[in-house]
């Protein structure tokens, strides 16, 4: 389990870009518009490849809601759609990503909102599977075992198969 | 040399299925889930036992419509085995079940109706044994014992097909929780999966079939010194 350190993003930043978009709503008459500038600007919270190096698939955890002011890329940013959106104070949900070697993680998200700041924490878990054993070989001893057990059990039923209906056969004779 | 093969081919099938399946069992690539990890690969074994019981059960219900319909006692004595052989593999599906269950959900035995559904049905399947030996006259009891065993696989379908659907259920793909997440099996496993089912299923009619012939000699004996 890795931990990574908290990212941490002024405030300024956000109600800058806040600002660009008022004032490009000022601009324009139809007030739709201005929601798609807002949408076209968004804040990078973390970019999951930089931070844990490598992440693809990056997908939203099963059994997790995404809140509604968060977008994940597949290629691993976390954005912040509107800050207007951002209701609650603290924000958890999960996201899942592989990595080149198949592995799997889990990646919690924490968005703390503590006055004027915006605080992201990622905590990643990677979901352990035998590789190491696989890349060894060793499956291989169970795999051999198991097929050992099958095929010798198979080769008593075959004759246990032949016997039985030899007895039938001799049965249905005599009578 | 060809009669018996012409005869017997699904046996062959079921070896060679289970020979692709078992190795692939442990090398084929599965789905990453959180809680399962690895254990995600007993769906080749544990599950197979299930569908291997329910095929096993529901030859068993055919040939007690058939000992029904014809009076032959013989059929009688093939429901009776294949029940026994479905039981067995009821257990090991329960037994393997259970220590699974340990490992993820975390004890061996939570409420869930599949489980206390596949309980229930076997504790039904118990019961068709007791009635058969609580009557001893072969015809009458070929009789009971054939109208019973319909009503025991039509509640099996029921209480293991049906009802974990209606109700929440931890096993996948009933009520609002699959345990696979939406059942989402990757292609490769169902590649492994339904070959290893078919393999399974065409092992239990193996199985039961000599259960059946052995006994079926059995019967033959014991008229042969009854008529003397």
């Amino acid at each position: 389990m890795k931990l990574f350190p908290t990212i941490i993003f002024s405030a300024s930043l956000l109600f800058g870009g806040m600002a660009v978009a008022q004032t490009t709503a000022d601009s324009t008459v139809q007030p739709n518009e201005a929601v798609a500038v807002a949408k076209s600007i968004p804040d990078t919270l973390v970019d999951l490849n930089k931070q844990l190096g490598g992440i693809m698939d990056v997908t939203v955890a099963k059994g997790t809601i995404l809140p509604e002011a968060i977008e994940i890329t597949p290629a691993g940013l976390i954005i912040l759609k509107s800050e207007d959106l951002l209701k609650a104070d603290v924000y958890n949900f999960e996201v899942k990503a592989s990595s080149p070697e198949n592995e799997v993680y889990i990646i919690t998200v924490k968005i703390r909102r503590d006055g004027e700041k915006l605080t992201t924490t990622i905590i990643s878990d990677k979901i352990d599977m035998a590789t190491g054993f696989r890349k060894e070989g060793k499956i291989y001893v169970v795999v051999a075992i198991s097929l050992i057990l099958f095929v010798v059990l198979v080769t008593y039923l075959v004759l246990l198969d032949r016997r039985i209906r030899k007895l039938n056969a001799k049965l249905e004779n005599r009578s | 040399m060809l009669g018996i093969l012409s005869r017997n081919w699904w046996k062959v099938l079921a070896v060679l299925l289970l020979l692709y399946a078992i190795p692939m069992a442990w090398l084929g690539s599965v789905s990453v889930q959180v809680i399962l990890h690895e254990t995600i690969r007993n769906l080749y074994f544990h599950v197979t036992m299930w569908f291997a019981m329910i095929a096993v059960f529901a030859g068993s219900m055919v040939y007690s419509i058939r000992a029904l319909r014809s009076g032959n006692r013989l059929f009688d004595i093939k429901a009776q085995q294949f029940a026994q052989t479905g039981m067995m593999f009821g257990f090991i599906g329960i037994v393997t079940g259970m220590i699974w269950a340990t490992y993820t959900w975390g004890e061996p035995w939570v409420n869930d109706p599949k489980l206390n559904g596949s309980a229930v049905s076997l504790m039904i399947y118990v019961a068709y044994f007791v009635l058969r030996g609580s009557i001893d006259e072969p015809i009458r009891r070929m009789r009971v014992a054939s109208v019973y065993n319909i009503f025991a696989f039509v509640m099996l379908i029921l209480l293991i097909g049906l009802m974990p659907r209606l109700t929440d259920s931890l096993h996948p793909g009933n009520g609002g929780n699959p345990g696979f997440g939406g059942y989402d099996l990757k292609n490769d496993m169902k590649m492994v999966f339904y070959p290893s089912v078919l393999g399974w299923i065409l092992m239990g009619f193996w199985i039961a079939g000599l259960m059946a012939k052995s006994k079926i000699a059995e019967y033959k004996i014991e008229e042969d010194t009854s008529d003397k």
